[in-house]
């Protein structure tokens, strides 16, 4: 099974120690990843100034992948209310995660995909099925391959089994395990990681019967997750306990760092969260101790910036045909009811 | 169709068993509804109050308030200029609170209002609001909050409130220049207390008469056809004027009665018009952040710093505490300025400041008690203002039914509600039993007249058990014969036993009696004033006074009109349930929108409604019944429950200038009653004329007739 695979590894390496005069390696990670390109779907559902604390962590999240190197165009934020300018803020434009105020969770340049009321299960499930009207920009679509690395990260108010969104409607943790698995069959991901801070949040991935998707939840069924603590500044609680854990973890995590996922999935331990983490592995067919973690939250490319020139031994020739010879069929119009289909009986 | 189940069997030993019990059944349910309601005090059958709204997060700010020095500024200027220059006069600093607003930077207007009194030779008084507003800075002007203080006089025989103005002001001062606020704060200083309030809530909400509604503004095409009915329009009475500056709609109001910074607690009121309480939600609210700003506070008889060790103390001052609620609401009058604001559907409470010698009385252990100062006032102001600021819809999650028994314990309208139930099921019961006595004797009396009916059905009976269609065929046949002796009964019944013409005429009278007693106290007023020369009160007093005699005198000939021959006891029997059935709706529908009263009425009422009954002769118990009937006499009551009260009040008096006191006093709140419903929409002495009234004329003229 893996003979091509290596037979084609080694012929690259032997191929670039051959073109170039300096050789240098791909770096391994890069080597042996199976993905191509990595996507991040990150929803706050929940609206309302006191939910203010719902928007910080969905913001840490995009700050922190944005950071390791997801670009806007591959993130689709989801919003359900804009705590920056709530008139109840006292610091206009800004967004703490937490009461020291050291990061501004807000930042220069935030790039909202999804806002308020747009913010929805139809949305929601449209977006990762990819089943979006014709007319949907490309900021609004999740255009993921069967290469794809997509992290979902839901947080908001939920239950035993359901999500609410905004103040209406809700997802079960049937309709999503759906909704990934139409995403798998239409080959719309390559591995997804999926996180949730709720309530009661593992109860969303009990469901989920898809391949590749290693799942991580802030609480089980029967808990409730925590906020962490209240600004008296801002006179709100500020964020949530299991998602200002991830940040502080993922603020020392860098481009080039080793760490792997399952320090990830190790960060918030139960005195910190004062809920028990939940994790689903079975699905998922990598040992989490070798997935660094740069596969879900980054987005490293094999660049390498070279100085010195390189010769390309040969040329691809562009086809320069010129479409002379086409010419426009010839259309008519065909009777509006096929009266020539029916046999005249007269 | 007739029924092919005997609808009578089974419910004969129902039946049976009900003319056995119902009278102890009466008496149990009485004895259970005063034995439950009294139980609701105790820990174990009421609640803690708890947060319902998620929106408020209480308390979760630092407090930043810094306007203590500004605040007693503004207190010794206020001082000063009122002992200047409003030493002998009642007006209101008005140039004062605008240029003080103003330099605030708030957006300062005035509002006048005029008061034509509806009563008496028809006086004029006039009066002034001052109110500012400061805008929320990053938000449209949709919704508001209110901060209010009623301003009293110098020479006001109620405490003052000028340590609430500077407090306010000083809140305003700090207030103005945050950028958080998402709603309006109104600061308003009202005058003539909940008149000025009340002025200012209806122009704020545009019911001015004069205003151009739709109608007015078609000109001539419209005439307004409402002439006849001038003197009970009550719009004529208070024209509130008009408002130059508005906000959004009020979410909730904040009354201050503060006389002095250094008071010893803060007592929370909250019964407002017609009983109507604020959300279980803003109560908490200001408990809690009273609490956390290191403030005392009570209610009524419960002192957030005595703690009970004993079980038996806390249920009885729990019990003290309801009562003491129930009585502020029975006369459906709001205890401060934020009672108005309910029938507005805005949330509303009062914080009155007291010391140790407040006339209220001393609570226990109130000179160990630390005074508070300005900073903790509006600290807590503060906080309040803030956690208010973070709603997003009107207060709706919690109880807007409820009793205190406690600062921090409630009972729920789910609770108190069979309380009355059962006061009110006993009355229901004893019109069920009458209801079954009248079928009962009909069917005796039927039995004897048509054996041959009876016969009749049997054969119908076997015939349908025979064949179907041929069953059905006679069973229609049978059905056509019953209808028409039906109909044959029916008449005689009409000619012999029951009137409904003379029953409808004589209970249609009663009420036609009440609601002319409603609308007399204008026509006493006049003639008092006019050939008398007497004050309104007294005119209205004797005024009702010889109605009622009147009263009791021809109503039982009432029973006579409309009719040949005497009342039979068929007839009395269903004047008798009738008065039952009006009696329970009555208590129910009150109890609905203010329990105090509900129960206040249904536990004087339930037993005269029970005890009446058809009686053949006049025995010594009859004219005891009449008596006790005489005594429940509304006007009777009331007058009797001052005179104690006054006893009570003041213990030293001789029994005759007491007796005298209590007289004035009944006087006093009868004007005050009247004028209240015109003014305020206060309706219990349109409950009392109109239902409650009419319901004693039946019992009364039950109790003086006798059937042969």
């Amino acid at each position: 099974m893996m003979f091509p695979k290596d037979i084609l590894q080694w012929t690259l390496s032997f191929m670039s120690i051959l073109i170039y005069s300096e050789a240098i390696d791909i770096p391994e990670n890069f080597q042996k990843s199976n993905h191509t390109n990595n996507w991040a779907v990150l929803v706050d559902t929940s609206r309302f100034w006191f939910n203010y604390r719902h928007v910080a962590n969905v913001l840490s999240i995009y700050r922190s992948v944005k950071r390791l190197g997801i670009p806007d165009s591959q993130i689709i934020l989801m919003i359900s209310d804009d705590m920056a300018c709530n008139p109840r803020n006292p610091r206009p434009a800004t967004i703490f995660n937490n009461a020291h105020e050291q990061i501004n969770v807000y930042g220069d340049d935030v790039e909202v995909d999804y806002r308020g009321y747009e913010v929805s299960v139809e949305n929601f499930v449209r977006l990762l099925t990819g089943r979006v009207p014709p007319d949907t920009p490309r900021s609004k679509r999740l255009l993921t391959d069967e290469g794809s690395n997509v992290l979902i990260y839901l947080t908001g108010h939920g239950g035993d089994g359901f999500l609410k969104f905004q103040d209406s409607e809700e997802i079960t943790s049937q309709e999503l395990a759906d909704a990934l698995e139409q995403m798998w069959q239409k080959r719309r991901y390559n591995e997804i990681f999926f996180i949730i801070d709720t309530c009661q949040a593992s109860s969303m991935y009990e469901k989920f019967y898809s391949p590749n998707i290693l799942a991580t939840a802030s609480s089980l069924v029967g808990e409730d997750s925590l906020s962490h603590h209240v600004d008296s500044a801002i006179g709100v609680y500020i964020i949530d306990r299991y998602t200002y854990y991830v940040l502080e973890f993922l603020e020392n995590v860098h481009p080039n760092s080793k760490k792997t996922m399952s320090e990830f999935l190790a960060v918030c331990p139960k005195h910190a969260c004062i809920s028990t983490v939940g994790v689903r592995r079975d699905l998922f067919k990598r040992d989490p101790n070798k997935v660094p973690i740069t596969d879900f939250f980054g987005s490293v490319r094999p660049v390498i910036i070279t100085t010195d020139s390189i010769d390309i031994i040969d040329i691809p020739k562009r086809k320069n045909y010129v479409n002379t010879t086409q010419t426009p069929e010839k259309r008519g119009y065909l009777p509006q009811f096929p009266v020539h289909l029916i046999q005249n009986t007269v | 169709m007739g029924l092919l189940s005997d609808p009578e069997y089974g419910s004969m030993r129902f039946i049976k068993v009900l003319k056995r019990i119902h009278s102890p059944l009466c008496f149990l349910f009485y004895i259970g509804a005063i034995v439950w309601f009294f139980l609701l005090g105790h820990r174990e059958f009421n609640n803690d109050t708890y947060f319902s709204e998620n929106a408020l997060l209480p308390g979760l700010v630092t407090n930043e308030f810094n306007g203590e020095q500004a605040a007693k500024q503004f207190h010794n200027e206020l001082l000063q200029e009122l002992e200047d220059k409003y030493e002998d006069t009642d007006e209101m600093p008005v140039p004062w609170l605008v240029a003080k607003m103003s330099q605030i930077h708030l957006e300062v207007y005035t509002h006048n209002f005029t008061l034509n009194y509806p009563l008496g030779q028809g006086q004029v008084f006039k009066g002034t609001n001052v109110y500012g507003i400061l805008r929320a800075p990053r938000t449209s002007s949709l919704e508001a909050l209110v901060l209010t203080v009623p301003y009293r006089p110098l020479s006001s025989h109620q405490k003052g409130t000028t340590a609430g103005i500077a407090l306010m002001l000083a809140f305003a001062q700090f207030a103005r220049p945050k950028k958080y606020w998402a709603k309006d704060i109104i600061f308003l200083v009202t005058e003539h207390e909940q008149l000025g309030m009340q002025a200012w809530l209806e122009a704020y909400h545009g019911l001015q008469s004069d205003s151009g509604t739709f109608y007015t503004n078609l000109g001539s095409f419209w005439k307004s056809k409402k002439k006849g009915w001038e003197w009970t329009d009550h719009s004529r009475c208070l024209d509130p004027g008009t408002l130059k500056g508005r906000s959004g709609s009020i979410q909730a109001a904040i009354n201050l009665e503060f006389h002095t910074p250094k008071i010893k607690y803060i007592e929370v009121k909250v019964e407002g018009l017609n009983g109507q309480l604020p959300n279980l939600d803003l109560v908490n609210l200001v408990h809690k952040l009273c609490v956390k700003s290191g403030i005392h506070h009570s209610y009524k008889n419960s002192y957030a710093w005595v703690r009970n060790r004993n079980s038996m103390d806390g249920w009885v001052d729990g019990v003290w505490t309801m009562l003491g609620m129930m009585s502020a609401q029975i006369a459906g009058v709001p205890n401060g300025n934020h009672g108005l604001f309910h029938r507005f559907g805005i949330e509303a409470v009062t914080l009155e400041g007291r010391d140790a010698d407040d006339p209220a009385g001393a609570p226990p252990r109130v000179h160990q008690l630390t005074a508070t100062n300005f900073y903790r006032l509006g600290t807590a102001l503060e906080s309040i203002f803030r956690s208010l600021n973070n709603l997003l819809e009107r207060f709706h999650q919690s109880y807007f039914f409820y009793l205190l028994a406690a600062t921090d314990r409630f009972i729920s309208i789910g609770q108190y509600m069979p309380s009355l139930c059962l006061l009110c099921g006993a009355m229901l019961i004893r019109a069920l039993s009458l209801w079954v006595t009248i079928q009962k004797e009909e069917d005796k009396k039927e039995d004897k007249k048509d054996n041959d009916g009876v016969e009749e059905e049997k054969v119908n009976e076997e015939s349908e058990v025979i064949e179907n269609r041929e069953g059905l065929r006679k069973r229609v046949k049978g059905d056509l014969k019953d209808k028409k002796r039906v109909k044959e009964d029916g008449d005689m019944k009409e000619t012999e036993s029951i009137s409904v013409v003379s029953i409808g005429a004589n209970y249609f009278l009663a009420h036609l009696i009440g609601s002319g007693v409603m609308n007399s106290p204008f026509v006493f007023s006049h003639i008092g004033a006019k050939y008398l020369d007497r004050p309104s009160e007294v005119s209205v007093y004797y005024g009702l006074f010889c109605v009622s005699a009147l009263i009791v005198v021809i109503s039982p000939f009432l029973l006579k009109l409309f009719r040949q021959r005497p009342a039979n006891r068929e007839e009395l029997t269903i004047i008798n349930i009738l008065l039952l059935i009006e009696m329970s709706t009555l208590g129910l529908c009150v109890g609905m929108h203010n329990i105090s009263l509900g129960l206040c009425v249904c536990a004087l009422y339930t037993p005269l409604a029970l005890l009446v009954g058809v009686r053949e002769k006049r025995s010594l118990s009859v004219y005891l019944k009449q008596g006790i009937c005489l005594l429940l006499h509304p006007l009777v009551i009331l007058t009797v429950c001052m005179m104690v009260y006054s006893r009570i009040l003041f213990p030293e008096e001789s029994l005759p200038s007491a007796l005298g006191r209590g007289r004035d006093a009944a006087m006093q709140a009868i004007m005050f009653s009247i004028v209240d419903s015109l003014i305020y929409g206060n309706w219990l002495f349109n409950v009392a004329t109109t239902v409650l009234l009419p319901v004693w004329i039946i019992s009364w003229q039950l109790l003086c007739v006798t059937v042969a």
